[in-house]
Protein backbone atom coordinates (compact mmCIF):
# COMPACT_ATOMS: atom_id res chain seq x y z
CA UNK A 1 0.00 0.00 0.00
CA UNK A 2 2.84 2.52 0.85
CA UNK A 3 4.59 1.26 -2.15
CA UNK A 4 1.18 3.29 -4.32
CA UNK A 5 1.31 6.05 -2.27
CA UNK A 6 5.30 6.84 -3.15
CA UNK A 7 4.24 5.86 -6.99
CA UNK A 8 1.18 7.85 -7.45
CA UNK A 9 3.39 10.76 -5.90
CA UNK A 10 6.33 10.47 -8.16
CA UNK A 11 4.10 9.99 -10.90
CA UNK A 12 2.27 13.19 -10.19
CA UNK A 13 5.62 14.97 -9.48
CA UNK A 14 6.65 13.84 -12.81
CA UNK A 15 3.85 14.69 -15.04
CA UNK A 16 3.20 18.31 -13.42
CA UNK A 17 4.18 21.61 -14.43
CA UNK A 18 4.77 23.02 -11.41
CA UNK A 19 7.10 25.87 -11.95
CA UNK A 20 5.31 27.70 -14.73
CA UNK A 21 2.42 27.37 -12.33
CA UNK A 22 4.15 29.70 -9.58
CA UNK A 23 3.21 33.60 -9.86
CA UNK A 24 4.94 36.00 -12.44
CA UNK A 25 6.78 37.67 -9.33
CA UNK A 26 8.68 34.45 -8.35
CA UNK A 27 9.33 33.43 -11.76
CA UNK A 28 11.41 36.57 -12.37
CA UNK A 29 12.79 36.30 -8.99
CA UNK A 30 14.29 33.24 -10.87
CA UNK A 31 15.00 34.83 -14.02
CA UNK A 32 17.31 37.37 -11.81
CA UNK A 33 19.52 34.61 -11.22
CA UNK A 34 20.49 34.13 -14.70
CA UNK A 35 22.28 35.65 -17.25
CA UNK A 36 21.12 38.61 -19.90
CA UNK A 37 21.01 36.00 -22.92
CA UNK A 38 19.86 33.26 -20.78
CA UNK A 39 16.86 35.12 -19.35
CA UNK A 40 15.66 35.77 -22.61
CA UNK A 41 16.06 32.13 -24.39
CA UNK A 42 12.99 31.22 -21.85
CA UNK A 43 10.65 33.47 -24.31
CA UNK A 44 9.65 30.08 -26.21
CA UNK A 45 9.24 27.15 -23.45
CA UNK A 46 5.53 28.21 -23.80
CA UNK A 47 3.06 30.69 -23.88
CA UNK A 48 3.50 31.64 -20.07
CA UNK A 49 7.39 32.35 -20.71
CA UNK A 50 6.79 34.69 -23.18
CA UNK A 51 7.20 38.21 -21.89
CA UNK A 52 8.61 36.58 -18.41
CA UNK A 53 11.91 38.27 -18.78
CA UNK A 54 10.71 41.87 -20.20
CA UNK A 55 10.37 42.09 -16.48
CA UNK A 56 13.65 40.99 -14.86
CA UNK A 57 15.32 44.36 -12.67
CA UNK A 58 18.60 42.17 -12.80
CA UNK A 59 20.49 42.67 -16.10
CA UNK A 60 23.74 41.03 -16.32
CA UNK A 61 25.80 41.17 -19.92
CA UNK A 62 28.94 39.62 -19.94
CA UNK A 63 31.00 40.17 -23.33
CA UNK A 64 32.33 36.70 -22.89
CA UNK A 65 29.48 34.41 -23.65
CA UNK A 66 29.26 35.95 -26.97
CA UNK A 67 32.84 34.28 -28.16
CA UNK A 68 34.16 37.87 -29.20
CA UNK A 69 31.75 38.52 -31.82
CA UNK A 70 30.98 42.49 -30.81
CA UNK A 71 28.58 42.75 -33.59
CA UNK A 72 26.36 39.80 -31.72
CA UNK A 73 26.78 41.08 -28.47
CA UNK A 74 25.94 44.90 -29.36
CA UNK A 75 23.08 43.97 -30.95
CA UNK A 76 22.28 41.98 -28.37
CA UNK A 77 22.28 44.43 -26.11
CA UNK A 78 20.62 47.07 -27.63
CA UNK A 79 17.98 44.86 -28.69
CA UNK A 80 17.07 43.65 -24.87
CA UNK A 81 16.95 46.82 -23.56
CA UNK A 82 14.58 48.18 -26.72
CA UNK A 83 12.50 45.36 -26.54
CA UNK A 84 12.22 45.18 -21.91
CA UNK A 85 9.56 46.43 -20.38
CA UNK A 86 9.91 50.10 -19.99
CA UNK A 87 8.19 50.39 -16.87
CA UNK A 88 10.19 47.85 -15.01
CA UNK A 89 13.38 49.32 -12.86
CA UNK A 90 15.97 48.17 -12.88
CA UNK A 91 18.14 46.88 -9.75
CA UNK A 92 21.68 45.70 -11.30
CA UNK A 93 22.82 46.58 -14.15
CA UNK A 94 26.55 44.70 -14.66
CA UNK A 95 27.95 44.94 -18.41
CA UNK A 96 31.11 43.20 -18.80
CA UNK A 97 33.27 44.21 -22.08
CA UNK A 98 36.47 42.82 -22.42
CA UNK A 99 37.17 44.53 -25.86
CA UNK A 100 39.79 42.95 -27.65
CA UNK A 101 41.13 46.08 -29.01
CA UNK A 102 41.72 50.14 -28.03
CA UNK A 103 38.43 50.90 -29.99
CA UNK A 104 36.97 53.69 -27.81
CA UNK A 105 33.84 52.56 -27.08
CA UNK A 106 31.75 54.67 -25.10
CA UNK A 107 29.62 55.96 -28.01
CA UNK A 108 28.10 52.15 -27.76
CA UNK A 109 28.15 51.43 -23.98
CA UNK A 110 27.16 55.35 -22.64
CA UNK A 111 23.39 54.39 -23.99
CA UNK A 112 22.94 51.69 -22.50
CA UNK A 113 24.54 53.19 -18.74
CA UNK A 114 22.05 55.96 -19.35
CA UNK A 115 19.25 53.20 -19.64
CA UNK A 116 20.37 51.83 -16.11
CA UNK A 117 20.59 55.23 -14.78
CA UNK A 118 17.35 56.38 -16.35
CA UNK A 119 15.88 53.34 -15.14
CA UNK A 120 16.97 53.99 -11.26
CA UNK A 121 19.75 51.30 -10.94
CA UNK A 122 21.03 50.88 -7.74
CA UNK A 123 23.99 49.16 -8.60
CA UNK A 124 25.75 49.42 -11.12
CA UNK A 125 29.27 47.59 -12.38
CA UNK A 126 30.74 48.57 -15.86
CA UNK A 127 33.77 46.21 -16.05
CA UNK A 128 36.14 46.84 -19.62
CA UNK A 129 39.18 45.07 -17.98
CA UNK A 130 41.16 48.49 -17.78
CA UNK A 131 40.28 49.29 -21.08
CA UNK A 132 40.50 52.86 -22.93
CA UNK A 133 37.07 53.51 -22.78
CA UNK A 134 36.66 57.56 -24.19
CA UNK A 135 34.66 59.36 -21.78
CA UNK A 136 31.88 57.69 -20.10
CA UNK A 137 28.57 59.92 -19.26
CA UNK A 138 28.60 62.58 -16.57
CA UNK A 139 25.31 61.23 -15.69
CA UNK A 140 26.95 58.77 -13.87
CA UNK A 141 27.34 61.18 -10.97
CA UNK A 142 24.42 62.29 -10.55
CA UNK A 143 21.92 59.25 -10.39
CA UNK A 144 19.81 59.48 -7.06
CA UNK A 145 19.23 56.20 -6.98
CA UNK A 146 22.72 54.43 -6.82
CA UNK A 147 23.99 53.07 -4.02
CA UNK A 148 26.57 50.75 -5.35
CA UNK A 149 29.14 51.54 -8.25
CA UNK A 150 32.15 50.03 -9.63
CA UNK A 151 34.07 51.39 -12.51
CA UNK A 152 37.01 49.48 -14.14
CA UNK A 153 38.17 51.45 -17.31
CA UNK A 154 40.77 53.08 -18.27
CA UNK A 155 39.48 57.09 -18.45
CA UNK A 156 39.72 60.55 -16.96
CA UNK A 157 36.75 61.11 -14.73
CA UNK A 158 36.19 64.86 -14.03
CA UNK A 159 32.31 65.25 -13.87
CA UNK A 160 31.33 68.84 -13.45
CA UNK A 161 29.50 68.27 -10.38
CA UNK A 162 28.46 65.16 -7.95
CA UNK A 163 25.40 64.41 -6.48
CA UNK A 164 25.60 61.04 -5.18
CA UNK A 165 23.06 61.07 -2.25
CA UNK A 166 22.59 57.23 -1.64
CA UNK A 167 25.90 55.79 -2.75
CA UNK A 168 27.50 53.25 -0.48
CA UNK A 169 30.19 51.54 -2.03
CA UNK A 170 32.75 53.08 -4.99
CA UNK A 171 35.15 50.74 -6.69
CA UNK A 172 37.67 52.56 -8.82
CA UNK A 173 39.63 50.32 -11.29
CA UNK A 174 42.44 52.37 -13.56
CA UNK A 175 40.82 55.71 -13.68
CA UNK A 176 42.26 58.94 -13.74
CA UNK A 177 41.08 61.49 -11.09
CA UNK A 178 42.84 65.00 -12.39
CA UNK A 179 42.40 68.20 -10.91
CA UNK A 180 39.76 68.29 -7.83
CA UNK A 181 37.90 65.05 -9.31
CA UNK A 182 38.51 63.03 -5.91
CA UNK A 183 37.59 66.18 -3.54
CA UNK A 184 34.45 66.57 -5.81
CA UNK A 185 33.56 62.70 -5.33
CA UNK A 186 34.43 62.70 -1.79
CA UNK A 187 32.13 65.81 -0.84
CA UNK A 188 29.06 64.11 -3.61
CA UNK A 189 28.79 61.15 -1.54
CA UNK A 190 27.22 61.61 1.84
CA UNK A 191 26.46 58.49 2.66
CA UNK A 192 29.86 56.66 1.32
CA UNK A 193 30.94 54.41 3.52
CA UNK A 194 33.55 51.76 1.24
CA UNK A 195 35.97 53.31 -0.95
CA UNK A 196 38.31 51.09 -3.22
CA UNK A 197 40.62 52.27 -5.90
CA UNK A 198 42.97 50.26 -7.50
CA UNK A 199 45.72 51.39 -10.16
CA UNK A 200 43.75 54.64 -10.13
CA UNK A 201 46.31 57.92 -10.55
CA UNK A 202 44.65 60.43 -8.44
CA UNK A 203 45.71 64.45 -8.12
CA UNK A 204 45.91 65.74 -4.89
CA UNK A 205 46.08 68.87 -2.52
CA UNK A 206 48.02 67.93 0.54
CA UNK A 207 45.78 65.94 1.77
CA UNK A 208 41.87 64.92 2.31
CA UNK A 209 39.64 63.80 4.51
CA UNK A 210 37.29 60.67 3.96
CA UNK A 211 34.60 61.43 6.90
CA UNK A 212 32.01 58.87 6.67
CA UNK A 213 34.08 55.93 4.98
CA UNK A 214 34.59 52.98 7.00
CA UNK A 215 36.19 50.75 4.54
CA UNK A 216 39.15 52.40 2.88
CA UNK A 217 41.36 50.27 -0.48
CA UNK A 218 43.98 51.90 -2.03
CA UNK A 219 45.96 49.47 -4.17
CA UNK A 220 49.06 50.59 -6.60
CA UNK A 221 47.99 54.20 -7.10
CA UNK A 222 49.52 56.83 -8.13
CA UNK A 223 49.28 59.78 -6.22
CA UNK A 224 50.18 62.95 -7.60
CA UNK A 225 50.42 66.78 -6.10
CA UNK A 226 49.03 69.67 -7.68
CA UNK A 227 51.80 71.66 -5.33
CA UNK A 228 54.71 69.30 -5.35
CA UNK A 229 54.20 67.94 -2.27
CA UNK A 230 56.41 65.11 -0.90
CA UNK A 231 53.67 63.68 1.45
CA UNK A 232 50.19 63.49 1.58
CA UNK A 233 47.71 63.48 4.98
CA UNK A 234 44.51 61.48 4.81
CA UNK A 235 42.14 61.86 7.50
CA UNK A 236 39.08 59.32 8.31
CA UNK A 237 37.89 59.67 11.35
CA UNK A 238 34.85 56.64 10.72
CA UNK A 239 37.98 54.16 9.72
CA UNK A 240 37.41 50.49 10.68
CA UNK A 241 39.25 49.00 7.92
CA UNK A 242 42.80 50.13 5.47
CA UNK A 243 44.24 48.78 3.24
CA UNK A 244 47.20 50.11 1.61
CA UNK A 245 49.45 49.18 -0.85
CA UNK A 246 51.86 51.30 -1.86
CA UNK A 247 52.17 52.63 -5.85
CA UNK A 248 54.75 55.13 -7.22
CA UNK A 249 54.84 58.77 -6.63
CA UNK A 250 55.05 60.41 -3.39
CA UNK A 251 54.27 58.76 -0.03
CA UNK A 252 50.51 58.42 1.85
CA UNK A 253 50.61 59.53 6.10
CA UNK B 1 5.04 44.69 23.46
CA UNK B 2 5.43 41.68 25.44
CA UNK B 3 8.06 39.78 25.07
CA UNK B 4 7.98 36.03 25.37
CA UNK B 5 10.66 33.86 26.40
CA UNK B 6 12.24 31.69 23.85
CA UNK B 7 10.56 28.29 25.29
CA UNK B 8 7.48 28.80 24.21
CA UNK B 9 5.42 26.48 21.77
CA UNK B 10 3.86 27.22 18.98
CA UNK B 11 1.38 24.45 16.93
CA UNK B 12 1.86 25.17 13.38
CA UNK B 13 -1.24 23.09 11.14
CA UNK B 14 -0.73 22.18 7.73
CA UNK B 15 -3.18 22.27 4.92
CA UNK B 16 -3.67 18.43 5.97
CA UNK B 17 -4.70 18.77 9.43
CA UNK B 18 -0.77 17.61 10.40
CA UNK B 19 0.22 19.19 13.66
CA UNK B 20 3.90 20.52 14.32
CA UNK B 21 4.86 21.94 17.48
CA UNK B 22 7.94 24.17 17.38
CA UNK B 23 9.64 26.70 19.42
CA UNK B 24 8.87 30.08 18.94
CA UNK B 25 12.16 30.86 18.43
CA UNK B 26 12.14 28.35 15.47
CA UNK B 27 8.53 30.02 14.04
CA UNK B 28 10.31 33.25 14.09
CA UNK B 29 12.31 32.33 11.23
CA UNK B 30 9.16 32.41 9.53
CA UNK B 31 8.76 36.55 8.84
CA UNK B 32 4.83 35.73 8.43
CA UNK B 33 4.63 34.01 11.67
CA UNK B 34 6.85 36.03 13.19
CA UNK B 35 4.69 39.08 12.37
CA UNK B 36 1.11 37.24 13.78
CA UNK B 37 3.08 36.71 16.52
CA UNK B 38 4.47 40.47 17.35
CA UNK B 39 0.60 41.51 16.73
CA UNK B 40 -0.67 38.70 18.92
CA UNK B 41 1.47 37.76 21.56
CA UNK B 42 -0.99 34.84 23.29
CA UNK B 43 -1.33 32.88 19.86
CA UNK B 44 -0.09 29.47 20.25
CA UNK B 45 -1.67 27.80 17.46
CA UNK B 46 -1.39 28.94 13.81
CA UNK B 47 -3.27 27.21 10.83
CA UNK B 48 -1.37 27.62 7.63
CA UNK B 49 -3.83 26.77 4.68
CA UNK B 50 -1.48 27.24 2.10
CA UNK B 51 1.24 24.46 3.16
CA UNK B 52 0.68 20.60 3.54
CA UNK B 53 2.38 18.49 5.81
CA UNK B 54 5.40 17.22 3.68
CA UNK B 55 6.14 21.06 2.33
CA UNK B 56 5.90 22.50 6.26
CA UNK B 57 7.97 19.64 7.93
CA UNK B 58 10.47 20.19 5.28
CA UNK B 59 10.68 24.15 6.62
CA UNK B 60 10.45 23.60 10.41
CA UNK B 61 13.70 21.15 9.66
CA UNK B 62 15.54 23.96 7.62
CA UNK B 63 14.40 26.94 10.14
CA UNK B 64 15.77 24.39 12.79
CA UNK B 65 19.22 23.70 10.97
CA UNK B 66 19.45 27.52 11.09
CA UNK B 67 18.77 28.31 14.14
CA UNK B 68 21.02 25.89 15.70
CA UNK B 69 23.79 27.22 13.43
CA UNK B 70 23.03 30.85 14.71
CA UNK B 71 23.05 29.66 18.53
CA UNK B 72 25.96 27.82 17.89
CA UNK B 73 28.17 30.56 16.27
CA UNK B 74 26.70 33.00 19.31
CA UNK B 75 27.46 30.68 21.92
CA UNK B 76 31.02 30.24 20.71
CA UNK B 77 31.58 34.06 20.30
CA UNK B 78 30.14 34.46 24.20
CA UNK B 79 32.90 31.46 25.20
CA UNK B 80 35.64 33.57 23.49
CA UNK B 81 35.11 37.04 23.48
CA UNK B 82 35.34 37.15 19.75
CA UNK B 83 34.75 34.80 16.98
CA UNK B 84 37.33 33.63 15.63
CA UNK B 85 37.46 33.78 11.80
CA UNK B 86 38.75 30.05 10.55
CA UNK B 87 35.74 28.69 13.14
CA UNK B 88 33.33 30.59 11.45
CA UNK B 89 33.78 30.24 8.22
CA UNK B 90 34.09 26.65 8.74
CA UNK B 91 30.94 26.69 10.68
CA UNK B 92 29.53 29.02 7.08
CA UNK B 93 30.87 26.24 4.98
CA UNK B 94 29.12 23.30 7.07
CA UNK B 95 25.74 24.88 6.42
CA UNK B 96 26.15 25.76 2.87
CA UNK B 97 26.94 21.76 2.88
CA UNK B 98 23.93 21.19 4.41
CA UNK B 99 21.95 23.93 2.28
CA UNK B 100 23.00 22.31 -0.96
CA UNK B 101 22.01 18.59 0.63
CA UNK B 102 19.00 19.70 1.59
CA UNK B 103 18.37 21.08 -2.37
CA UNK B 104 18.45 17.35 -3.47
CA UNK B 105 14.88 16.74 -4.33
CA UNK B 106 12.88 16.99 -7.50
CA UNK B 107 11.20 19.83 -8.94
CA UNK B 108 7.68 19.26 -8.00
CA UNK B 109 9.32 19.69 -4.44
CA UNK B 110 11.46 22.31 -5.08
CA UNK B 111 8.56 24.63 -6.73
CA UNK B 112 6.64 24.00 -3.51
CA UNK B 113 9.53 24.85 -1.26
CA UNK B 114 9.83 28.06 -3.27
CA UNK B 115 5.75 28.87 -2.62
CA UNK B 116 6.08 27.55 0.85
CA UNK B 117 9.04 30.26 1.55
CA UNK B 118 7.65 32.94 -0.31
CA UNK B 119 4.33 32.80 1.66
CA UNK B 120 6.00 32.12 5.27
CA UNK B 121 8.80 34.54 4.14
CA UNK B 122 11.55 32.66 4.85
CA UNK B 123 13.83 34.79 2.90
CA UNK B 124 16.70 32.35 3.64
CA UNK B 125 14.94 29.60 2.02
CA UNK B 126 13.56 31.49 -0.90
CA UNK B 127 16.95 32.77 -2.29
CA UNK B 128 18.60 28.92 -2.00
CA UNK B 129 15.51 27.61 -3.75
CA UNK B 130 15.07 30.53 -6.20
CA UNK B 131 18.74 29.84 -6.95
CA UNK B 132 18.75 26.55 -7.19
CA UNK B 133 16.11 26.54 -9.62
CA UNK B 134 17.75 29.05 -11.72
CA UNK B 135 20.83 26.52 -11.60
CA UNK B 136 18.50 24.04 -13.10
CA UNK B 137 17.78 26.63 -16.32
CA UNK B 138 21.91 27.56 -16.38
CA UNK B 139 23.45 26.04 -19.50
CA UNK B 140 20.42 24.09 -20.57
CA UNK B 141 18.73 24.92 -23.91
CA UNK B 142 14.82 25.42 -24.04
CA UNK B 143 14.07 21.77 -24.83
CA UNK B 144 16.27 20.58 -21.88
CA UNK B 145 14.76 23.56 -19.43
CA UNK B 146 10.94 22.19 -21.17
CA UNK B 147 12.28 18.78 -19.75
CA UNK B 148 13.12 19.26 -17.08
CA UNK B 149 10.57 21.30 -15.27
CA UNK B 150 8.21 19.21 -17.34
CA UNK B 151 6.88 22.35 -19.05
CA UNK B 152 3.98 21.77 -21.68
CA UNK B 153 5.02 23.81 -24.86
CA UNK B 154 1.79 24.82 -26.02
CA UNK B 155 3.15 27.20 -28.64
CA UNK B 156 2.47 25.57 -32.53
CA UNK B 157 5.40 24.60 -34.58
CA UNK B 158 4.71 28.14 -36.78
CA UNK B 159 4.40 30.35 -33.13
CA UNK B 160 7.47 29.21 -32.54
CA UNK B 161 9.45 29.94 -35.34
CA UNK B 162 7.72 33.17 -35.50
CA UNK B 163 9.25 34.24 -31.98
CA UNK B 164 12.75 33.06 -33.41
CA UNK B 165 12.40 35.12 -36.60
CA UNK B 166 11.05 38.38 -34.68
CA UNK B 167 13.97 37.75 -32.36
CA UNK B 168 16.60 36.68 -33.93
CA UNK B 169 19.32 38.38 -31.67
CA UNK B 170 18.15 36.63 -28.47
CA UNK B 171 18.90 32.95 -30.21
CA UNK B 172 22.35 34.09 -32.09
CA UNK B 173 24.55 32.96 -28.98
CA UNK B 174 23.52 29.77 -28.83
CA UNK B 175 22.95 28.78 -32.13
Amino acid sequence: MEVKIVDEKKLRAENSDRISNLPDSLLIEILSWLDAWEAVQTCILSKRWRSLWTFVPYLYFDFADFGDDAECFNNFVCSFLRLRDDATNVCTFTLKYSVSDDAEISDLINPWILYALNHKVKNLEVDLFGKRCGCLTDCLFTCASLKYLHLNCYYEIEPNIVCLPKLRFLSLYGVFMPNDSIEKIISGCPSLKTLSMHRCFIAMMNGISFQTIKSLTIEKCDFYSRYDSPNFDISAPCLEYIKFVKGWGPSVT
Amino acid sequence: MARSSTENMITLMSSDGEEFMVTEKVARECTTIRNMLEDDCVITNIPLPNVTSDILSMVIEYCMEHVAAAEKAAAETAEKGSSSAPAAAKANKDLEEWDKAFMNVDVYTLCDLILAANYLNVSGLLDLTIQTAANLIKGKSPEQIRKTFHIQNDLSLEEEEKIRSQTPWAFEKSE
